[in-house]
C-alpha cells in the first residue's frame, strides 16, 4: 500500500485540506484528512480522471464527485505508462529534433512547400477571378498614377509594332497594353492580361527594347504569376496564422522578416522565369534576345556594382545575373 | 507613489514561478514540431499544455494556477476565425472596395470580440478552484476601444495617457473573482508621468533615426525605384526604440496598476519593479530572439515573467481560503482566436 501525501481540493471551492491518499496493488484507494484523520473520499483508481502531465507539476487525480488531490511529488504517476506527451517534451534526442526541425519546417514552408503548391494550383483559379482581380487592381493603381502624356499615334504605334512582333513570335495575343506617367521607368503586368508602360520607360528604350520588356511582362501573365502570389499570400496567411498566431513582439518581426525574405527569393524565380519566356518569344519573332539584356541596362541604376547579399533583400534578382543569364541563351 | 491601505487580517505571499527558461524551451519546441507535423491542428493542444506550463509553475500560498480551457475550443474557435480570415484575404483580392466595406464591418464588431476575447482568458484562469470572470460589455468596449483611441487621435494624443489609463480600469476593474468584484484606482497623473518620461526618450530616438535615414537615402540617390527592403536598417532601429520606449512606460505604470488593483478585504498588490531591471530583461530577450532567429521565443518569455513575479508580493485574507467558484467556462473561443488571426491581440500590459 502506498501513502501519497498531498491537498484534497473541493469542486468549485478554494477550501483545501491537506491529505494523505492510501493506495492499495489492486487499485483501491482512500483519501484521509491529515488533520482531523477523517476519511474525505474512497474509490477506486478506474473511477478517477488523471489530470494532464506536465513537468514539474504535479498530476491531479479528479474524482466524480468533482473534487480532486493533488500529490506533493511532481513525479507522481498515477498509471505507469502515463505521459506520452511529457516524455516527448522532456525527451532529449525529440526536443534536439524539434529545434533542428522546427525552423528547416518553416523554411521549407515558406520557401518550397507553399511556392510549389501555388505553382501547382495556379492553372485552377479561374480566369474569370483573375480578370476581375486585373480590373480592380487597375482601377485602385489608377489613383496613383498619371495619365500618359504620350501622343495617340506614337501609343497607337507601339501596339502595331507589338501585335506583329507577338504574332511572329506565335503567342496568343489577349493582351491590353495601356500607357501611364509615374515617376520611374517601369512596366508591370496584371493576371487578366493587362501590361502598363509607362512614359518614362518608353522615352528611354529604343522600340525593340520595348518589345522585348512586353514579352517580359507577357511571360508573367502567361505564366500565371499573379495567380501563384494569390495562392501564395492566402495559403502563407493561413500558415501563420494557425502556427504562429501565439507569438507576439519582437519574434513576430523576426518571423515575419524571414517569411518576406522567403517569398522574395519567390518573387525573383518569377522573374526568371518571365526573362526565359521574352528570351524564348524574342528568338521566335525574329529578334535578338540580347535586346532584353540591353533593356535592363538601360534602367537607371545600372552602373550599381553587385552586392550578392543584397540580392537576398530584393524581389528582382541582380541585374548582373539577369543579363548574363539573357546573353548565354541567345549565344 | 501612494503606498496602498493594508487590511487589517492580511498575510503575505511571494508569487513562485518555477518555470525553467529550458524546460519551457523543450516543451514549446515539441509541441510546435507536433503542431507542424498535423498542419496546425495539434496548434489548439499546444497552446493549452503551452500555458498549462506556465500557469501551473505560477504559484501564490502553494496554490497553482490553471488554466482551464479545452483544446477542443480553442481548435473550434481558431477553425471559426480562419474561415472568416479567408473571406476576408480572399475578397480583399478580388474586390477592394468590398473588402473596404468589410473592415468598416469590423468596427463594430471588434468591441464584441474584445470582450469575447477576454471573457475566454478571464474564464479559463482559476486560483484555487474559482474562475476569474470578465463583466465588462459591449458598449464599454466600444466606448474604451473606438470611442476613447478616437478621442486620443483628435486632441493630437495629449489625451492618450488618460485614454491608456480608462482601457486598463476597463480591463481590471472588470474582473471579478469568486463573485468580488476588482477595483483599479490608479492615478492619471502617474501615466502622464509615465508619458513624459516615454516623450523624452522618444525625442533622442528621433533624432538618431532622422540621422541614419538621411544616411540611408543619400547611398540610394541615383538607383532604380527604391527597393521597399532598403529601409530594413532603419525600420529595425524604429522597432528597438519603440521595444525600449514600451518598456519604459511598462515599468512605470506596471508598478502603479499593481499597487492600485485590489478586491476589498480580500487581495493586494505590491510590485517593485525598476526600469533598469525591466529594461535589461527586454534587451537581453531582445538579442536572444534576434541570434537564434526566433528561437529563444519561450525562453525570453520565462525570463520576464521570472522577473515580473519576483518583484510582486500578494497580500491575501483569510477569506480567500473560502471562495465560491461563480463561472462555468465554456464559452467559445472565437473571441479570442480572431484577435489573435486579426492581430488585434490586447498586448497593452
Amino acid at each position: 500500500m502506498q501513502r501519497i501525501t498531498g491537498k484534497y481540493c473541493m469542486a468549485g471551492r478554494s477550501d483545501t485540506r491537506p491529505a494523505i491518499l492510501l493506495l492499495r496493488d489492486d487499485g483501491s484507494l482512500r483519501v484521509l484528512a491529515t488533520d482531523f484523520d477523517y476519511e474525505l473520499t474512497s474509490t477506486t483508481l478506474k473511477e478517477c480522471r488523471q489530470g494532464d502531465i506536465l513537468p514539474g507539476i504535479p498530476v491531479e487525480l479528479h474524482f466524480d464527485s468533482g473534487d480532486y488531490f493533488i500529490p506533493e511529488d511532481p513525479d507522481l504517476r498515477w498509471t505507469p505508462r502515463s505521459g506520452f506527451l511529457a516524455y516527448l517534451e522532456s525527451h532529449m534526442v525529440m526536443v534536439l529534433a524539434a529545434a533542428l526541425l522546427v525552423p528547416l519546417s518553416f523554411w521549407l514552408m515558406f520557401t518550397q512547400v507553399i511556392p510549389a503548391g501555388a505553382k501547382a494550383t495556379a492553372p485552377l483559379v479561374p480566369q474569370e477571378v483573375l480578370n476581375r482581380v486585373g480590373r480592380s487592381s487597375m482601377k485602385t493603381l489608377d489613383y496613383s498614377l498619371e495619365p500618359s502624356t504620350l501622343a495617340q499615334y506614337e501609343q497607337a504605334s507601339i501596339i502595331k509594332d507589338w501585335n506583329k512582333a507577338a504574332e511572329k513570335a506565335g503567342l496568343d495575343n489577349d493582351y491590353r497594353i495601356l500607357f501611364r506617367s509615374a515617376i520611374a521607368p517601369n512596366a508591370f503586368a496584371l493576371p487578366d492580361g493587362t501590361i502598363v508602360v509607362f512614359d518614362e520607360l518608353v522615352n528611354i528604350l529604343s522600340r525593340d527594347e520595348l518589345i522585348a520588356v512586353l514579352f517580359h511582362e507577357a511571360g508573367h501573365v502567361d505564366r500565371r504569376h499573379g495567380a501563384q502570389m494569390m495562392v501564395q499570400a492566402s495559403a502563407g496567411a493561413i500558415v501563420y496564422g494557425l502556427l504562429l498566431g501565439d507569438l507576439e513582439g519582437l519574434s513576430e518581426v523576426v518571423l515575419g522578416t524571414g517569411i518576406s525574405l522567403g517569398e522574395n527569393a519567390f518573387s525573383r524565380t518569377m522573374e526568371t522565369d518571365a526573362d526565359d519566356f521574352a528570351v524564348e518569344h524574342l528568338k521566335a519573332a525574329g529578334m535578338s534576345p540580347d535586346l532584353l539584356a540591353s533593356a535592363l541596362n538601360s534602367l537607371p541604376g545600372s552602373e550599381r556594382e553587385t552586392n550578392s547579399w543584397r540580392e537576398y533583400l530584393s524581389t528582382h534578382p541582380e541585374r548582373k545575373t539577369r543579363t548574363e543569364r539573357i546573353e548565354s541563351a541567345s549565344d | 507613489m501612494t503606498t496602498p491601505e493594508s487590511f487589517a487580517n492580511e498575510r503575505s505571499a511571494a508569487i513562485e514561478f518555477t518555470a525553467t527558461p529550458w524546460g519551457y524551451t523543450k516543451l514549446w519546441l515539441v509541441n510546435m514540431l507536433l503542431t507542424l507535423a498535423t498542419l496546425g491542428i495539434y496548434g489548439a493542444w499546444a497552446k493549452v499544455r503551452n500555458n498549462q506550463y506556465l500557469y501551473g509553475h505560477t504559484s501564490i500560498e502553494d496554490n497553482r494556477l490553471q488554466y482551464l480551457a479545452t483544446p477542443k475550443q480553442i481548435l473550434l474557435g481558431r477553425l471559426l476565425a480562419l474561415g472568416v480570415f479567408l473571406i476576408f484575404v480572399g475578397v480583399s483580392m478580388v474586390e477592394p472596395i468590398a473588402a473596404g466595406i468589410m473592415y468598416l464591418a469590423l468596427i463594430p464588431l471588434s468591441p464584441w470580440l474584445i470582450v469575447q476575447g477576454l471573457k475566454f482568458t478571464y474564464r479559463n484562469t482559476a486560483y484555487r478552484n474559482v474562475r476569474f470572470d470578465f463583466k465588462g460589455d459591449y458598449m464599454g468596449a466600444l466606448y474604451h476601444f473606438i470611442v476613447l483611441p478616437l478621442v486620443a487621435a483628435v486632441t493630437l494624443y495629449l489625451a492618450l495617457p488618460w485614454v491608456i489609463k480608462k482601457i486598463h480600469q476597463f480591463m481590471f476593474g472588470n474582473c471579478e473573482y469568486g463573485g468580488e468584484k476588482l477595483q483599479l484606482n490608479t492615478s492619471t497623473g502617474q501615466y502622464y508621468k509615465a508619458a513624459l518620461v516615454v516623450f523624452l526618450v522618444s525625442i533622442i530616438a528621433f533624432i538618431l533615426i532622422a540621422s541614419s535615414m538621411a544616411g540611408t537615402l543619400t547611398t540610394m540617390q541615383g538607383s532604380e525605384a527604391p527597393n521597399p527592403l532598403s529601409f530594413l536598417p532603419i525600420i529595425l532601429v524604429m522597432y528597438f526604440f519603440s521595444f525600449l520606449v514600451q518598456s519604459v512606460f511598462n515599468a512605470m505604470i506596471r508598478n502603479h496598476i499593481a499597487e492600485s488593483l485590489k478586491a476589498d478585504e480580500l487581495v493586494r498588490f505590491e510590485s517593485r519593479i525598476t526600469v533598469a531591471g525591466y529594461l535589461g530583461i527586454t534587451l537581453l530577450n531582445a538579442v536572444l530572439i534576434l541570434f537564434t532567429l526566433g528561437l529563444a521565443f519561450p525562453a525570453a518569455k520565462v525570463i520576464k515573467m521570472r522577473y515580473i513575479a519576483s518583484k510582486t508580493t500578494v497580500f491575501l485574507t483569510p477569506r480567500i481560503d473560502h471562495m465560491a467558484n461563480q463561472v462555468e467556462g465554456k464559452e467559445s473561443a472565437f473571441g479570442e482566436e480572431a484577435a489573435g488571426m486579426f492581430d488585434t491581440d490586447l498586448s497593452i500590459v
